[in-house]
């Protein structure tokens, strides 16, 4: 491969916020006006350097409606990570982040995956119970808020870490 | 000979350049380095003219040994990207199709960029409305679980309500009981010229009235334990024990040690001192002989730490484990150190605030020793 851009895919349930959490990582900012993602919104991201330079990101937000057609789609084609992303305030889509994460591995093995719990904003502290498979299996998850930034960039630094571990 | 043989290709460069410049499509030129050589078309106006494509398509990042392997490969093999928005600072690009191809007879690659129209206002319109139900339910759980936590703290609320009225119905009674008995002999003492004893009962009113404004002062510490202004701070929970293990009056004899695992915490610290200070210095106040241990100890958990008081005391009677987390009870007859019997009720009305657990180990009198025991949540809810 001549570039050197990490090609990351944003994978969950529609609504669950992949493109809050795009827009507030590439453009710190959130969008209260909801517009689903069509096909997929594609952008370039640099992290901030850590202990030892980033590569930087291209961030592939995609269509929730795609379902399992994602994982035979052309779009996953040298993809180097996923984010599976739940919405804390809905059951359903948390249950349904550890199979999009088993199709993810299915398609591309060996390929990072990350766990986000996204809109923990709105839970007011509640605790969740996430499913075991969620918890003991993966030390990758973080509790983010696209509304407030919070955790947003640590999940995609500790992305881009992975990436780098697996691959350079 | 077919009609198709007779024709240039000038006719259809002609017709792809009207095309083009009326935005149906953009095409872009890309070199054997994957640099931009050349754009045609309002659509590709945003990909810049020598840098390398990927700079401006970052849908192309990752296939460039893909689109590199076109050279090699049959004149028909496409790379197409469908329904791709490229979204910068400057704003998103109309969802695209990207196909690319190579081209033989100018050793380039041609990209050719459309316009992705599939029923999209449909699409747009279905998710927009399942996006506000899914966010109308989002909200409607939200309110569930505001209206959940109201009614607990109401419940809670009740409780120390009744047992407010119960401290004020029963245990300020007996002092007050007491004053009015010492009033009345002391009116009796001064109607039989007896002034030493009307002496006597207003220095014995005197200390009843002591002893009510201490359990009155008690209790107002009691019902203001936990305040919305506590503040969450970094608490090293070692550090925290030994000043106050230290802060205690010296217990000659008594060998207080700390055991287990003390980890830093961010949580309200001002609440975690009062409770372990009452736990300790319950420990040193019951213990009934000269000699004697407690041991504190720590267990880190996920999402809790457990405190652990242990002592080689008397022991507690299982029979009075409930009553002695209720303010103003005491079971011990302690002359030397009185206590007001607020203590354990303190420390279980913080630790129920906090969303913990305090719990007694003790068989009383089969077996000396008792131990407390706190589940301190290392999240602390909204009070």
């Amino acid at each position: 491969m001549i570039g050197t851009a990490d090609k990351v895919m944003l994978l969950g349930q529609i609504g669950v916020g992949k493109s809050s959490l795009a827009h507030r990582l590439v453009f710190d900012r959130f969008e209260s006006t909801y517009k689903p993602t069509i096909g997929v919104d594609v952008y370039r991201y640099q992290p901030e350097d850590g202990a030892s330079p980033r590569a930087p990101m291209i961030v592939w937000d995609s269509d929730g409606n795609l379902g399992d057609a994602m994982f035979k789609h052309v779009y996953l084609k040298e993809a180097s990570a996923a984010i599976v992303i739940g919405d804390i305030t809905r059951s359903e889509t948390i249950e349904q982040m550890v199979s999009t994460a088993a199709a993810f591995r299915a398609s591309l093995p060996g390929r990072v995956t990350c766990f986000i719990v996204n809109k923990i904003d709105l839970t007011n502290g509640a605790d969740l119970d996430l499913p075991e498979a969620l918890t003991q299996e993966e030390k990758m998850l973080f509790y983010t808020s696209a509304l407030t930034g919070e955790n947003v960039q640590q999940a995609f630094a500790a992305t881009s870490d992975a990436i780098a571990r697996r691959t350079r | 000979m077919s009609t198709h043989a007779i024709l240039t290709n000038a006719p259809l460069m002609n017709a792809s350049r009207m095309l083009a410049e009326r935005g149906f499509f953009g095409i872009v030129w890309i070199d054997t380095e994957l640099h931009v050589s050349a754009r045609y078309g309002p659509l590709v106006s945003f990909v810049e003219i020598g840098e390398p494509v990927t700079d401006s398509i970052f849908a192309l990042a990752g296939l460039e040994d893909e689109l590199l392997a076109l050279r090699n490969a049959s004149a028909q093999t496409v790379i197409d990207l469908p329904s791709v928005t490229i979204i910068t600072e400057k704003g998103r690009t109309p969802r695209l199709n990207l196909a690319a191809i190579w081209s033989g007879q100018e050793e380039c690659l041609l990209l050719l960029v459309s316009r992705a129209v599939v029923n999209a206002d449909l699409e747009v319109e279905l998710n927009r409305q399942i996006r506000a139900r899914l966010m109308a339910e989002a909200d409607l759980k939200t309110k569930s679980l505001a209206l959940e936590q109201a009614n607990r703290d109401l419940a809670l609320a009740n409780t120390d309500l009744e047992q407010f009225a119960s401290i004020i119905s029963h245990d300020l009674k007996a002092p007050m009981r007491e004053m009015r008995f010492l009033t009345s002999d002391a009116n009796k003492n001064l109607t039989d010229g007896d002034v030493q004893g009307a002496r006597e009962k207003l220095a014995a009113m005197e200390i009843q009235s002591s002893r009510m404004a201490q359990m009155l002062n008690a209790l107002l510490d009691y019902a203001t334990a936990v305040q919305k202004s506590d503040a969450i701070e970094r608490v090293e929970t070692a550090t925290l024990t030994k000043a106050i293990v230290q802060g205690l009056p010296a217990a000659p004899g008594i060998d207080i040690t700390l055991e287990g695992e003390w980890p830093s915490l961010e949580t309200l610290a001002a609440p975690l001192d009062i409770v372990l200070r009452n736990l300790i210095d319950n420990a040193i106040a019951h213990h009934d002989r000269s000699a004697g241990k407690i041991q504190l100890r720590a267990i880190e958990q996920p999402n809790a730490v457990i405190f652990e008081v242990r002592d080689d005391g008397p022991g507690i009677d299982p029979k009075h484990h409930q009553a002695i987390f209720l303010p103003f009870r005491t079971i011990a007859n302690n002359t030397k150190n009185p206590h007001h019997g607020m203590g354990l009720a303190l420390v279980a009305r913080l630790v129920n605030a906090v969303g913990g657990t305090v719990t007694i180990h003790s068989e009383g009198k089969t077996k000396r020793g008792t131990t407390f025991r706190v589940l301190w949540p290392k999240t602390i809810p909204d009070i």
